[in-house]
Formats: C-alpha cells, structure tokens, sequence
C-alpha cells in the first residue's frame, strides 16, 4: 500500500504534480551529469598531465652530468642501470634552436638527443618517417606545414665562439620523420635527433641522464645520491616546480568548486523536496484523516522522495555514461583548444558515492520535510494553501 | 445529556483560536461543550456561519485539539491516544464527508475509495470489490474511472460519501455536505446519506445551516455564542 501511494505521488500518469517531479529529476540528472564529466576531465587532465610531463618532458628524475664524455657517461648509465628502484637509464641532450620552416615561419625550440628510448619512445607516434636517424630532424605532426618530410630546414644554434663567448650558427638539416605525443608543448618545441647528430651540431652541449622508474621519484633521487654521491638528480616535480605547483592548486581549486556544485544540488533537493512536500500537504492531510498514521505517511513521502532522486540519479548515470561515449568525437577539439590527449573515465566508487549523496540528501529533506508538516493538526494541514 | 454507553463523549469542551501575527485577542470559539452521540442515532448541529459548527465536529473526531475538556470515542480519550491508536479508530469507526469533498485528486473515484479500505487493512481486490459496490450504490458505476476534476460537485459528494462508508465506520462526521451544491443535488445528497445511515446502522455527526436538513436528524442542536444549544 505504501509503495502504490509513493510511485502515485512520484511519476504517475495521473499525478496531477507530476511535473515537479519530472523537473526534480531532471535537475538532479544534470546535476549529476555536471559533476560526472568536471570530475572525469580534472582526473584526466592532472592524471595526462603529470604523465606526459613524465614520460616526455623531464623524465621520473634526471640528473646533469658534469662532462660530455660519451663513453664515460655510457659507463655511469650502466652503473646507474643497476640500481633496485631504475627501471630504465639513458643519456639524452637539448640544445636550443631556431628553424627557419620551409614557409617562412621562424620556430623557436629545442633538439632533444636521446641515446635509448625506452617509455619515451614507446608513447611517441611515428607518422611519417624514420626517428633519431643519424644526419636527420625530426618533427612533430604541429609543424608539418612548415617542417615536410624530407625537406631541408635551416636550423639556427648558438655555440662557443672563439672570441665571443657564443656566437650564432647555421646548418641545413633534413627532416626525417615526423612524430606526435599527447603533450602539445612537447610536440610544439621539440625536434629530435640522435646523439651523434647533437654533437656534430655543438659539441659543448651539455648531457644528462634521464631516468625511468615505477616507484617513487624522490625514493629514486635518494638511492642515486646514496650511491653517486657526486650526481645531483632531479626529479620531475623539482624540475617543474612551477607547473607543479600550479596543477595542485588547480586540483584544490577543482575540489572546492565540485564541493560548491554538491553543496548547490544539496540545496536544490532541499528546496525541491521543500515544494513536493508543500504541494502535497492538503493530500498528507486527507491521508491522515482516513486512518494512515503519520509513520506511513512519512514512508509513502520519504519513498517518494527517493522514487524521484533514483530515477533523477539513474537519468544522470545513464546521462555521463552517454558523455563518455560521445566524448571521442569532440575529443580532437578538446585537443585543438587545450592541447591535450584526455582520456576520460568514470570511476564506480565516485559516481556511487554520488549517488548515494543525492539519495540519502532527498531521503533526508523528505524526512525533515514530512515531520515537519506532520507535526500539525490534520486540519491546519488542509488549510495551508498549496504550492504548485 | 450524557449516557455512559454514549459512542461519542465530549465534555467540557473549550478552543480558542490564537491571535495572528499582527496582535489583537484570541478567538474564543467554543466554550465548555458537552455532547454525546449514542450508536446508530444521528445529531445535527446547526448555527451562523464562523459559530464554530465545522470547528466541534474536526475536535469531535479528533482531526483537531482542544484546549480543555476531553473528548471520548467508545469509551477512550481521544487526546491520550497515540498516533498509531488514533489513526486506527479513524480507519476502522469514522468516516469523514467534508463540505468541499475534499477527495484525493491525483486518484480516481475508484481508487479514492478503495485508498481507505487499503489502509484499513484490507487487500487490494477485496478492497476494490467494496469500493466498487459502493460506488454502484451511490450511482456512480460508469464514473469510476474519473478523477476528482473530472466529477461535478454533487458526484465528488458521492463519491465521498462512499469512501466514508466503505470501512463500515460507527460514525459519520459530515460537515455541511450540501454546502456547496444546487437545490437537486443536495436533495439527492440528503437522501442518500440518510438511506445509507439507516441501512448501515451508523452514527451521524451532521452540521449545517439548513435546518429543514438538520431536522432530519434524531437530535438537532444550535451552536450559539460558543455554547450548545438543545433545539430538539
């Protein structure tokens, strides 16, 4: 009896109020829907972020090496390769340079020379071409217009000059291959060569080691510096502590305005549920005075609370899934707009915490609600005005 | 005036309504009324319009509080019982007509009298069955699936004279049942409600101004200057 008076009062054909609730519902779905995809994209964005800063940018640790001696830093990587917490030792350089592009364009940026790839190359896209072929560029897919395969570039770098301390110089190079990441910034300032070809560029250019690791970063800085102690390693948050830094407080800032948009749909379930009950009250009344007590009267408002959160929680869930899916068709815009690959998830626990937020949240407006309403003489019940 | 085996009781009887937000005294509607309503018999209670006629009745049946005084349904104090006891005698002795039929709108007249029989504990088919020889018997058998807005007044009435039959109450409480319809329709109100009372066996708690209504009734009283007055 008390479920067929609750699914009368919620979404019933014949419920004169059946607007407000399909309006309570629908509010409750968007609602949900927002916070799904805010909370999709800011897990994807930090989490594609500080991946791609990782496996392309700086590396889990890297550390400067204080001579440019090939086979002397190839004995040190293989040192460097026994370690419990290296997963993965190479050397690598980057000068800074200038490319006049085929159209005239003039491109900042820098040449990365890296000895063994490992994860980097592994999570870089060949388009076209061959990559670190010795004598040879390459360039990434956002500077095809200017950068085509296989033609000639004119690269300009700075080196130590005899009087000067540096002077400019220019070489033609040739494009070799044409890559792409997930890291816009990346691919808009980076050409890579193979370390033979960085050096014949400039000799003086300075070597490093990046370094590859599962565990912890700062636990990997720690078992270098135990172990060498004459290397300084850097880990990738150090050497982005700036951007670091700001993601985090984007991150806080993120967390505060979901807690904002909880904090709204709280307050849209009390106020919605406020109006229900209200609009209901002259029927709580005429319930009352046909012999249902006031338990049962709460349960049948209480359920029909819940009846229009489930269903207005069902809609959002149906609702961000279908965002998810649809999400791979606007994801090369997001990628145009915001430079990034994201790639986006819902996770169960987050939207099931949701959910049970909404409905404990209408359960409970409805509670306070109904108790309140009940707590008046049937007849002052029925002479309240109703609300539509 | 009161019997010990009365089936309704009130004694001492006084409300007042409080005064509103913007001041000014409290509004003294009833002053230490005794009243008692045997099984089977009817009363009618009569007076101006604001005399406190509907106010006796919600307090009578215990849809209202009173300040002072008790009111006793079978022998039990009505204002001692618990919610649960109170709805029960509600379900299972009273049945409510009010002047605005006062029906559940979002249900069908069907529904709106098997609704009370349900909660009285009966099952849906069994309730429905009841439901519906009632509603034949009040003429209403090709109209049991309109709902409230779909009814003229003096269907709306019916229908609500059904559901206040349909648990088999001792008492029936109707407040100006006729109030708001035409001439005919309240003639077939009335006699409705009479045949129905009488074939059922069931106590009548009537109030109206029409008197030629009133006088219909086994005992006819006159709420006047907050007291009750014996007219027959």
């Amino acid at each position: 009896m008390v479920l067929f008076l609750a699914r009368r009062y919620a979404f019933s054909s014949e419920n004169r109020h059946k607007g407000t609730s399909v309006r309570i519902a629908f509010g409750l779905a968007l609602s949900l829907f927002a916070i799904t995809m805010v909370l999709s994209f800011m897990q994807a964005l930090q989490a594609n972020q500080f991946e791609d800063i990782r496996t392309f940018e700086s590396f889990d640790v890297q550390a400067p090496l204080p001579f440019t001696d090939l086979s002397r830093a190839e004995a040190l990587v293989s040192d460097l390769q026994g370690l419990s917490l290296v997963d993965h030792a190479f050397l690598f350089a980057e000068i800074p340079v200038l490319i006049q592009g085929r159209d005239g364009s003039s491109l900042a940026g820098r040449i990365r020379a890296i000895q063994s790839k490992g994860r980097f190359s592994e999570e870089l896209y060949l388009y076209k071409g061959e990559l670190f072929k010795e004598g040879t560029l390459s360039s990434s897919y956002l500077h095809l217009a200017s950068m085509p395969l296989g033609e000639s570039v004119e690269v300009t770098l700075l080196k130590k000059g005899k009087q000067a301390t540096v002077i400019p110089s220019q070489r033609r190079m040739t494009v070799g291959g044409v890559y792409y990441t997930s890291m816009y910034d990346f691919d808009a300032s980076t050409y890579l060569t193979d370390l033979p070809t960085l050096y014949a560029l400039n000799g003086d250019a300075p070597l490093s080691v990046g370094i590859y690791s599962q565990g912890s970063s700062d636990a990997v800085a720690k078992q270098i510096r135990e172990n060498f102690p004459a290397i300084e390693p850097v880990t990738w948050k150090e050497a982005n502590a700036s951007l670091y830094g700001a993601m985090q407080l984007e991150q806080s800032m993120m967390a505060l305005m979901l807690l904002l948009m909880v904090a709204v749909i709280i307050i849209h379930i009390r106020n919605s549920s406020r109006r229900l009950l209200l609009a209901k009250q002259r029927e709580m009344a005429m319930l009352r005075s046909i012999g249902l007590n006031k338990a049962r009267v709460q349960q049948i408002f209480v359920l029909q609370a819940l009846v229009v959160a489930a269903v207005g929680s069902l809609a959002g869930v149906l609702l961000s899934y279908a965002g998810l899916l649809l999400y791979p068709s606007f994801s090369q815009l997001i990628y145009r707009s915001l430079g990034v690959h994201l790639t986006l998830s819902i996770k169960p626990l987050d939207l099931l915490i949701l959910v049970a937020a909404i409905l404990a949240s209408s359960g409970l407006a409805s509670y306070v609600g109904t108790r309140r309403i009940l707590k008046a003489d049937i007849m002052e019940m029925f002479a309240h005005d109703e609300v539509q | 005036m009161t019997k010990s085996n009365e089936l309704l009781l009130l004694k001492a009887v006084s409300k007042s309504f409080p005064a509103t937000a913007r001041g000014g005294e409290p509004i003294e509607i009833l002053d230490a009324i005794d009243l008692a309503l045997s099984p089977a018999t009817s009363m009618a209670i009569t007076g101006k319009s604001g005399s406190g006629k509907s106010t006796l009745l919600q307090i009578s049946a215990g849809l209202l509080s009173c300040e002072t005084g008790e009111v006793l349904f079978d022998g039990k104090r009505l204002d001692t019982l618990d919610d649960g006891r109170l709805s029960r005698i509600r379900s299972t002795c009273m049945g409510f007509i009010f002047q605005s039929s006062l029906l559940l709108d979002d249900f069908t007249a069907l529904e709106n009298v098997t609704v009370p029989a349900m909660i009285k504990g009966l099952g849906e088919r069994e309730a429905r069955s009841k439901a519906l020889a009632l509603l034949e018997s009040v003429g209403l058998g090709d109209r049991l699936g309109h709902k409230s807005d779909q009814l003229s007044g003096g269907e709306r009435q019916r229908v609500a004279i059904a559901r206040a039959l349909v648990n088999e109450p001792l008492v029936l409480f109707a407040d100006e049942p006729t109030g708001s319809l035409d001439e005919r329709n309240a003639a077939i109100i009335e006699d409705m409600l009479f045949a129905l009372v009488a074939e059922k066996q069931v106590a009548l708690m009537l109030i109206t101004h029409n008197m030629p209504f009133a006088s219909r009734c086994d005992q006819v009283y006159r709420l006047h200057n907050r007291k009750l007055e014996v007219i027959r």
